[in-house]
């Protein structure tokens, strides 16, 4: 599992530089481009999918893990009528930013999911890029992930009652690139960008799900975060100069490089994103 | 191709990607990185053997990857 201040590196940079470049919501994850080329319309519509894969109604407890800067939890709140909604990360800055937005009904924890124990069952749970962070790169190569993985499948089964759905989304790792500078580049993002982390293979997820969940929906969507990334670059650069001035070259450098790379993974089936819809094992 | 040929083809592309880490005849027990190749430039070996051949070789194999006898046997297996 990556570390508290791992995950700190990885999100809290600034949440204002954040800010200048994801969707006004700020969404740090795949968008869902169906029918539309708006990037904040695209992170709607991925909420959307991931709650209807929840099952989720306004009388559903929802829990979000890796809840991010809340966009999720007010995406319940306010366009599905959720009244009791609870997110958990490991970001200080996200929970900052989640306790700032005030949301009624909404509870933000900072805390590792292991050490979480709710005071009451959920009916549904959602999960975006965040099991990204649960197997460290040495421990994919040890082959302790999957078991990782498991752990992560059962604590959510646990934390669920009967008859509760599972909207997971997922970063894939599909192919190790042929060439030195794309190598690199991957590199580069595994070791400065998100360190302590490693996207996941399709089949680690078919393999852990069992015996806590069913997988019923799998959707993979990678041209749909090919584009996300590229516009997502496409808006920090239009902030150049301030990035640089403000949080200095190397953040503005280094999130070129981390963003560019992953337009180009996308592009090149280094990585793909796959949405899923699970039900609970009763 | 016969296995001869097969090592031609993996010396041609280590080679290439790292210049002077082989002769022409392979130790088949030795690991790759004990003959001074990393992960990087064995990736870049694969993809010289995948372009040759115009094949793709599946993730999980390269995976199993650790001497010049595991390169033999992956691509005699893929062709």
């Amino acid at each position: 599992m990556s570390t508290q201040e791992e995950v700190e590196v990885s999100y809290d940079v600034s949440n204002e530089f954040f800010r200048l470049w994801l969707d006004e919501k700020m969404n740090y994850t795949c968008g869902l481009y169906e029918g539309t080329d708006d990037l904040e319309e695209a992170q709607m519509k991925k909420l959307h999918w991931l709650s209807e894969a929840a099952h989720v109604t306004p009388d559903s407890r929802v829990l979000d893990i890796g809840c991010g800067w809340g966009a999720n939890l007010e995406f319940l709140v306010t366009h599905k009528g959720v009244k009791s909604a609870e997110g958990i990360t490991l970001s200080r800055s996200q929970h900052d930013e989640i306790m700032q937005r005030g949301l009624p009904g909404v509870q933000a924890n900072v805390c590792d999911y292991r050490d979480y124990e709710p005071t009451e069952k959920f009916d549904a749970v959602i999960s975006i890029c965040m099991m990204e962070h649960i197997a460290r790169p040495e421990e994919v190569r040890d082959g302790e992930h999957i078991k990782a993985y498991r752990h992560y499948f059962k604590k959510a089964w646990e934390w669920t009652n009967p008859g509760a759905w599972f909207g997971l989304q997922t970063i894939l790792r599909n192919r190790v690139p042929r060439n030195k500078k794309d190598l690199h580049d991957i590199g580069f993002i595994t070791t400065d960008i998100f360190p302590g982390g490693l996207s996941l293979r399709l089949e680690d997820v078919i393999q852990a799900v069992n015996p806590y969940w069913e997988v019923m929906e799998v959707q993979t969507r990678r041209e749909h975060y090919e584009k996300t990334c590229a516009e997502w670059l496409r808006r920090m650069k239009l902030h150049e100069e301030l990035i640089r001035d403000k949080w200095g070259d190397k953040v503005f450098d280094d999130y070129d490089r981390y963003l560019s790379a992953c337009v180009r993974g996308f592009q090149m089936h280094y990585q793909s994103l796959a949405q899923y819809a699970l039900r609970r094992i009763d | 191709m016969t296995e001869a040929e097969i090592t031609k083809l993996v010396v041609k592309a280590i080679d290439e990607v790292a210049p002077g880490k082989v002769s022409g005849d392979l130790n088949l027990t030795q690991r790759l990185r004990d003959a001074g190749i990393d992960s990087v430039a064995s990736m870049e070996m694969v993809g010289v053997i995948e372009e040759e051949l115009e094949v793709t070789f599946a993730d999980e194999e390269l995976a199993r990857i650790n001497t010049f006898g595991d390169v033999i046997k992956l691509v005699q297996s893929n062709t």
